[in-house]
């Protein structure tokens, strides 16, 4: 598989300066709406052939689309803000923007030599090509392919995650389409293990995990049709069916209890079977012409057991009708992926949107209900559309996004738009998430792993043999389980501030001091070096002046000593863990 | 705006616990938490001693003669008269009138992690596609005070990953703190670095995160900071004497652990701290910490049963019967929760090796204390302790027992995850409405 390596590559850098492949058809901004696809004729999907790769690769600097749809995006937005005199904070600086695209994109802090040559290019385009050059990295696609990971492991099982992280990595990096990556995670085929002691859950296919993490394990168990309901609904369809397993959903008359079994049916036909190697394999039967699919609503829920309930596509009219060898969970995936689907285009942007900016435009990100609107239905349907037609292409999205000069404006509040970051008068302060926060910590540490979250006492049971460090860390600073996190909130406690506080490797000279401490670097420049490796960012005066003031007070018998201490404290900070 | 700065002892307790505190503060609060305890204002607490491995039931509480696979061991009289349980728990036998045995769990889970996480839960894990917490989380969530100072939930002896401070859809503040060594106390409570220094980093720290919070006004910046102050504050405690326990005579802690354990002790890993788990559990109880898990490892006695069994039960006993007696003498005991359980029960049927198996369809469990109906028996099970006969308790039946102990609503809701009502206990649980306080 063809992977891009870096900027450096030759083959990107040639489409690069090739510019974007033309698309035809597409239009200007702001689109017109356009009548729906027509619906494709139901036929039976050869698993091989239903993920056809595509690859999109495309430069905001040499496509003006993207730059045409953030600028709507933002004549949206300003409307909103003028009807209600907000008053919108300023452009980020360089250094805010920066750091905060970083994180965004590839999940970590930025070098500080990157930090530096940023801060002072003169280029007017810098912070375009700077997004482009983030989404050509690996760390791109394994940055989103590490938060789908943890998505799909809502039950947070102990599973591999490397595998799966390659494989949804390579496709995001390649930039190929979103539906053909879905279709892939729904239809996947594999032998796997479950889970036994001092093991953790794996499939001979990475993609596969998905479906695995769904099945039950047990005599006379397999995929879970429910939890699949539940989980590519709420994933995919960013739709909130899984209270609707039990009974009518309470707070929306959309989904009711026969929708919920409806869409389970069409996981009905899959059971475990013995698989090569002792593992276990899913086998589907095929539907025959005229046989209605039903499955019996079982005992776990709690109204309407033993009640019989047809196949049903959401919102269809009718009932399923299958025709002759169809595989139902391909039929399924085919009609959650297709363009006409109402919900999936949408889900995707609303996640991208909550990414970027800590909210999405509908809120809890996966509850798209017609009761429950977007806050700018205009940016809603347009991203929709032009996501659509880019052939669900992620990178295009976030680009999109990125170019927005609400993305892009700065996180500190004027006097009076405070609380209305949520009409995005300004960015919103986002906390790292814990996987962010160890590669940060990593990157403003130089140190290769932090050992921190594991026990003290060595063990010969599975911590250390079966999990990796930031495994480890990430477990140890995550918020609940089972829901994702709120990305504004710092859900550290008082445990993890004393890890943070105490830990011996965040203390002592880390790779990043000894380095400064053996260089011929004055302490001014120390302390500057520090700043941009921690925080991305140069020193203010004053803030030069406190740190060097405090050494002067402590009088450290070491510079390896006094650097420690300041780096410390910038690592410690609150500033540190934000993305702002 | 507000800063760290050096405080003294007495601010510091005072912030942390309220009017009670001074020098000596130990005894004081221990004191008046029995006070509280016997007027009914203060919550209650519970310890609970989880069996890793799943102990047999046949060999311990549930004796079985006379039948093929009966146990080895001589079954004795206890306190309450036609209650018998194992030679080897003499001690707690002289307790029965504060037991209540429950000789009829079916669970019917008979792998050791799948098993863990339902009794920990009363939930099959995965179930409603909510995961689920763990009890000590949702009794902390429960019974915690928001300005108590001390973890709210404290697991002593982790032995590995699958641990039980999981909080599940609880906030992260509910967690467990983890204790995998008892000698250190809380981890990471110790400075890396000076006393001293460390002060004046966190002033420095103060200063940067306070101008932060001034340009970006961010509610996170307010928690990350009252997290950093509570951390410190935490550091310089005095309630953290409650975790040394060189403060107990070497009497005491004998008495708990009375078997000396070697450093290299063969397999000992998880049993040799038990008894010093025991007395810790007693000392945060009794400075109000509402949830102590302790662990005792060496139950899954798939070869040689017998011998297994005897040993694991001789480092159980006299902790176990410390610790009551010890709640007893402190009028604590009322309000304190002991509970013993393991995941499951063992086979009747005794293994080529000499050992059983898991077995999950019958076996059995005690409560002690938490102001119980107590010197009784629960259910039974058939000759060879393979079946239930009378009373079957399940584990979310378990689980609500424990929570309507402890004073908490089995039928409540919480919110879970994506704004959605679960119910703590499953909705098909019925507390063992014979053991609960009058």
């Amino acid at each position: 598989m063809q992977v891009w390596a870096d900027k450096d590559d030759p083959v990107l850098a040639a489409r690069i300066s090739a510019g974007a492949p033309k698309k035809t058809g597409r239009p200007a901004v702001p689109p017109e709406v356009k009548p729906a696809p027509k619906v494709e004729p139901k036929k039976p999907i050869e698993p091989a052939k239903i993920a056809p790769p595509r690859i999109n690769p495309q430069s905001a600097l040499r496509n003006p689309q993207s730059i045409k749809v953030a600028k709507a995006i933002d004549l949206d937005i300003q409307r909103v803000l003028d009807a209600e005199r907000i008053c919108p904070s300023d452009r980020a600086d360089d250094a805010e923007f920066l750091r905060r695209v970083y994180i965004d994109l590839v999940g970590k802090i930025p070098p500080p030599e990157k930090v530096i040559a940023f801060l002072d290019s003169k280029d007017a385009d810098k912070r375009v090509k700077l997004i482009d050059e983030l989404l050509a990295t690996n760390d791109y696609g394994r940055h989103f392919a590490d938060i789908w990971c943890d998505r799909i492991n809502i039950k947070d099982m102990p599973i591999y995650r490397e595998p799966f992280i390659d494989w949804l990595a390579d496709g995001l990096n390649q930039g190929r389409g979103w539906d053909a990556i879905v279709q892939d995670l729904m239809t996947a085929e594999g032998t796997f293990n479950f889970i036994t002691r001092g093991k953790r859950l794996a499939s001979n296919d990475p993609k596969a995990l998905f479906v695995l993490l769904n099945t039950e394990e047990g005599m006379g168990k397999g995929p879970n049709p429910a939890w699949l309901a539940a989980e590519s609904g709420r994933l995919f369809l960013g739709v909130q069916l899984q209270c609707a397993e039990c009974h009518n959903h309470p707070f929306s008359k959309e989904w009711k209890q026969t929708d919920f079994w409806g869409l389970a049916a069409f996981f009905s036909q899959l059971r475990s079977v013995k698989g090569m190697q002792g593992g276990l394999a899913w086998n589907e039967t095929p539907t025959s012409a005229g046989k209605p699919l039903n499955i019996v609503i079982p005992a776990t829920a709690l109204k309407n057991i033993g009640k019989s309930v047809p196949a049903r596509l959401l919102q269809d009219a009718k009932d399923y009708e299958p025709g002759d060898q169809q595989l139902l969970r391909h039929e399924l995936t085919r009609w959650m992926t297709s363009a006409n689907n109402p919900y999936f285009a949408k889900a995707a942007v609303n996640r991208t949107w909550a990414h970027l900016f800590g909210q999405g435009l509908v809120n809890p990100v996966d509850d798209l209900r017609a009761d429950n609107p977007a806050s700018h239905p205009a940016i809603m349907e347009m991203l929709e559309r032009e996501f659509k037609e880019s052939g669900f292409d992620l990178k295009y999205l976030i680009r999109c996004i990125c170019l927005t000069d609400a993305y892009q404006r700065t996180s500190q509040p004027l006097k009076g738009n405070e609380e209305h970051h949520v009409k995005y008068s300004h960015m919103a302060v986002k906390v790292m998430s814990p996987g962010v926060f160890y590669d940060s910590l990593k990157m403003a540490t130089g140190l290769s792993e932090l050992k921190i979250g594991l026990p003290e006492r060595k063990t010969k049971l599975t911590v250390i043999t079966l999990f990796t460090p930031r495994e480890v860390f990430v477990d140890f600073f995550r918020a609940s389980q089972g829901e994702e996190a709120n990305p504004l909130e710092n859900t550290h406690g008082i445990p993890q501030s004393l890890k943070l506080m105490n830990a011996a490797q965040l203390s002592a000279a880390s790779p990043v001091v000894q380095r400064l401490a053996s260089s011929s670097l004055s302490r001014e420049q120390a302390i500057e070096q520090l700043y941009l490796t921690a925080m991305a960012r140069r020193p203010s005066s004053s803030e030069a002046k406190l740190i060097g003031d405090f050494l002067d007070r402590r009088k450290y018998a070491t510079p390896s000593q006094a650097y420690s201490a300041v780096l410390w404290t910038l690592i410690n900070s609150a500033e540190f863990v934000s993305n702002h | 705006m507000p800063r760290i700065t050096r405080r003294d002892l007495f601010r510091l307790s005072a912030a942390g616990v309220g009017a009670a505190s001074a020098s000596g503060w130990l005894s004081v609060l221990a004191g008046h938490a029995a006070e509280q305890a016997a007027q009914g204002r203060r919550h209650k607490s519970c310890i609970l001693l989880y069996m890793l491995g799943g102990p047999s039931h046949i060999d311990t509480f549930d004796l079985k003669h006379d039948v093929e696979t009966a146990t080895e061991f001589q079954s004795i009289a206890t306190s309450v008269p036609g209650i018998r349980i194992s030679e080897h728990l003499p001690r707690v036998a002289r307790l029965m009138q504060h037991a209540a045995v429950i000789r009829s769990m079916n669970t019917v889970e008979a792998d050791h992690d799948r098993g863990r996480y339902l009794m920990h839960t009363g939930y099959q894990r995965g179930s409603g596609g909510v995961p689920w917490p763990s009890m000590g989380s949702l009794v902390a969530s429960e019974l915690g005070q928001p300005g108590f100072l001390l973890p709210n939930f404290v697991v002593c002896n982790l032995t590995d990953r699958l641990d039980p401070a999981f909080t599940g859809y609880l906030p992260p503040q509910h967690r467990g703190l983890i204790l995998p060594n008892l000698d250190g106390g809380i981890q990471d409570v110790r400075p890396a670095v000076a006393q001293d220094d460390l002060d004046d980093r966190l002033d420095l720290l103060s200063q940067l995160d306070d101008a932060f919070r001034g340009r970006y006004r961010a509610p996170s910046t307010a928690a990350h900071q009252s997290n950093y102050r509570r951390a410190a504050d935490l550091m310089r405690a005095e309630q953290l004497r409650a975790f040394d326990l060189s403060l107990e005579t070497a009497a005491t802690r004998s008495r708990y652990s009375p078997r000396p354990f070697g450093a290299n002790d063969a397999g000992s890993n998880g049993i040799r701290d038990f008894g010093r788990g025991c007395l810790l559990a007693r000392r945060l109880v009794e400075v109000g910490v509402p949830f102590v898990e302790v662990v005792l490892n060496g139950w899954d006695t798939h070869a040689n049963n017998a011998a297994g069994t005897r040993r694991v039960s001789e480092v159980l006993d006299p902790a176990w019967a410390s610790l009551i007696e010890d709640l007893r003498d402190r009028r604590l005991l009322d309000s304190t929760l002991v509970i013993w359980m393991g995941e499951f029960g063992r086979t009747p049927r005794i293994n080529p090796q000499g050992g059983r198996d898991h077995f999950g369809r019958a076996w059995s469990t005690v409560l002690m204390g938490g102001g119980i109906r107590a010197g009784q028996v629960i259910g039974r099970t058939d000759r060879l302790g393979a079946t239930v006969e009378e009373r079957p308790v399940t584990a979310p039946d378990f689980m609500a027992t424990v929570c309507e102990i402890l004073g908490i609503d089995s039928t409540k809701t919480n919110t879970g995850p994506g704004g959605r009502t679960v119910r703590l206990v499953n909705r098909d649980a019925r507390p063992i409405r014979e053991v609960l306080p009058a």
